[in-house]
């Protein structure tokens, strides 16, 4: 996916992120951070020709934690 | 903790434009957790925390959000396969083609590739992919059996990788 935050960096921000849903469970996802405000925080999942296709918004509320993963943390399939 | 996994990969695209120049398909780009399913690659975008996800395939717990793709469809296997059975199929022929789809799933149970019967002229055979023109599709399964796309209308040209045919025979 084309670089979409943190324009100072070559790579994009590949985030891990626990977040408390709507039914109070805790559910775990991860992706490209594309976005983040005050209140919230955009991640993307999918990209076809590197436009992001499936993506979440989060509320910075709903956040139980997150995480930067590193590229030795992410394998290539 | 599972690994987070990149994951590069061709899926099929219809147009409606009246003509088509060059077809070529798109890169695909996904991060997620990873488990495969035979020849199914399952990617999952959004789970319960601390969920197995084997375990949740075993017993056909529905999945968040993910995706489901052929493992045909990951690069480079999609770059680099052949099907014989197009050698002897001249362009412009009436065929039906059957092959696995890319299926995006939310909140459904679903650990497979959809199956595809699109009937068509063969409009073009590229390097990694085939081109029908007029294609009438349906979604075999999963159930229900349904057009594809959704609306019915019927689009103008179908490019389907080559690594997602499973048959293809001649229309009378």
């Amino acid at each position: 996916m084309k670089k979409l935050l943190n324009e100072p960096n070559s790579e994009n921000s590949i985030v891990s992120v626990i977040l408390r849903g709507s039914d109070n469970e805790e559910y775990e996802c991860n992706g490209v951070l594309m976005k983040e405000s005050k209140d919230m925080v955009r991640i993307g999942f999918n990209a076809v020709n590197d436009k992001v296709v499936d993506n979440l918004d989060i509320n910075k509320s709903d956040i139980v934690s997150s995480a930067t993963l590193d590229s030795s943390q992410i394998e290539s399939l | 903790m599972d690994k987070v996994y990149n994951i590069k990969y061709v899926d099929a695209y219809y147009t409606y434009a009246k003509d088509i120049k060059e077809t070529r398909l798109p890169l695909h780009e996904a991060y997620g957790y990873v488990e495969r399913n035979g020849g199914n690659v399952v990617i999952i975008f959004i789970k319960k925390r601390g969920t197995d996800i084997k375990r949740s395939m075993d017993k056909k717990e529905p999945i968040v959000k993910g995706l489901i793709i052929p493992d045909a469809a990951l690069i480079p296997v999609a770059e680099t396969s052949s099907v014989d059975m197009l050698k002897d199929i001249a362009v412009g022929t009436s065929v039906t083609v059957v092959w696995r789809d890319v299926i995006s799933v939310a909140n459904m149970p679903i650990y497979e590739c959809s199956v595809m019967h699109s009937k068509g002229a063969l409009y073009r055979i590229g390097n990694d992919h085939v081109v029908l023109k007029e294609p009438e599709t349906m979604r075999m399964s999963p159930a229900p059996i349904r057009n594809h796309p959704k609306s019915g209308e019927r689009p103008t040209y179908l490019m389907i990788p080559t690594s997602f045919i499973t048959d293809i025979t001649i229309t009378k």
